[in-house]
């Protein structure tokens, strides 16, 4: 991290390589597939030159991705839309595997909570998703999502009623 | 469906979701890194670079904020903690929006923009989108009199915009360490806000605020003339600033 402070391009690269999963997938759920590489690059870019506003001994995960969030949504706001998440396509195989009827409800379920999480507004599907999908903190939430840190609880809190709320107006 | 079972169900589907692959991109940012910053005029580089002093992370404030507003299109928020101050930052996030000439400004936006006669012609000119109708922002650089601002890393920061309240406004989110007090420029309303840094944010009418404008700000005059709104930040204190802003008759 220091060496990468200091200009080192073969450090950072390095540091990239930590994140770029993460990166990328925070970019896919605020903006959408199509988006999502672009994003993270681009984000990539912004914080290396902004390294040296990085307070050292801070945490970089989510200062890394209050650069990625900003990027991502400003992609949304300029194409004014967003591609919808997407299941992974899965060959289920191997003695753990299910019944094929057990594979098929799980995978409907799935389908279920993925359409309710996006029918929520951006900013509930943000802090379902950076809790959920990305196994952040809720100090990391805050940073990432600029969100004050006292709110982030009741945020999230406000937000799973929503989604509550989604997956039962769908069997309604 | 229990809480916990929500959550692990979530969780699952987080794993089980169809992400892209990040193919190439240690190498592709790499090899922008080391390409350097992009060429841009100096003071369109400059600006907003030295802006970023720091994005923020305060977005939307919880109930125990204090909302007043004291001209229209600026409403300042009364935090019971500093705002946090802890995010980067790059030029582009910053939105000062694009780079004019002082005639362009003038023809891209309805707001007649007055040049403060004391510090004569902006070293660089940005047309920003929000609020609606328009900003305009002359940026000066730091010279004998006007000393850099921690904050924006430039001289002076002079913005116009057209204020009203169902158009969208200017967000101010101050800390305890910030004192706010009304004030008159040649008896215009007006207010003043020094003391620990603030942050500045546009919100919409529908609300929405748009977190890239988000930033640090150090003094900051505000006042109001016809339907429209100036402001300046700056490091200098209430006397200079109510100077240069009288130039701006």
């Amino acid at each position: 991290m220091e060496r990468a402070r200091q200009g080192d391009e073969a450090a950072y690269e390095t540091l990239v390589r930590r994140y770029q999963g993460l990166a990328v997938r925070a970019a896919y759920v605020v903006a959408g597939r199509g988006e999502a590489e672009d994003a993270a690059q681009e984000a990539f870019v912004k914080a290396y030159r902004a390294l040296h506003r990085f307070r050292p001994g801070a945490p970089f995960r989510p200062w890394l991705l209050r650069i990625v969030t900003n990027e991502a949504r400003n992609r949304v706001r300029s194409a004014r839309r967003r591609e919808a998440l997407a299941l992974r396509a899965v060959a289920v195989s191997g003695d753990a595997a299910p019944s094929p009827e057990a594979a098929t409800e799980e995978l409907e379920a799935r389908r279920e909570l993925l359409e309710s999480v996006e029918r929520l507004p951006p900013a509930d599907r943000e802090v379902i998703a950076y809790r959920y999908f990305l196994g952040l903190s809720e100090a990391e939430m805050a940073e990432a999502l600029a969100v004050p840190a006292g709110t982030v609880k009741s945020r999230l809190s406000r937000a799973m009623t929503r989604l509550r709320t989604e997956m039962v107006a769908r069997h309604e | 469906m229990s809480d916990d079972r929500l959550e692990e169900r979530l969780r699952d589907l987080g794993a089980h979701l169809d992400d892209p692959a990040a193919r190439g991109l240690p190498e592709a940012v790499r090899r922008r890194v080391e390409e350097g910053p992009r060429r841009r005029p100096t003071a369109a580089r400059r600006t907003p670079a030295a802006l970023v002093a720091a994005a923020v992370a305060v977005l939307i404030i919880g109930g125990g904020a204090l909302a007043f507003l004291l001209i229209p299109g600026v409403e300042v928020r009364r935090l019971p903690t500093p705002p946090v101050a802890t995010a980067p930052g790059d030029p582009e996030l910053l939105n000062l929006g694009r780079p004019v000439s002082l005639t362009e400004a003038r023809e891209a936006v309805d707001i007649n923009v007055l040049v403060p006669q004391r510090l004569g012609r902006p070293d660089g000119v940005f047309v920003g989108r929000q609020p609606v109708g328009g900003r305009v922002t002359m940026v000066y650089e730091p010279r004998a009199g006007l000393p850099e601002d921690r904050n924006t890393g430039v001289g002076m920061l002079v913005t116009l915009f057209r204020g009203s309240t169902d158009t969208g406004f200017v967000q101010k989110n101050v800390g305890p360490e910030t004192s706010v007090r009304p004030i008159t420029v040649e008896g215009a309303p007006g207010m003043w806000i020094e003391g620990a840094p603030h942050t500045v944010e546009y919100v919409d009418s529908g609300g929405q605020s748009f977190p890239d404008s988000l930033r640090l700000a150090g003094n900051v005059l505000i006042w109001q003339v016809g339907e429209v709104t100036l402001r300046l930040e700056s490091g200098l204190q209430l006397e200079p600033s109510l100077d240069v802003a009288r130039s701006m008759g």
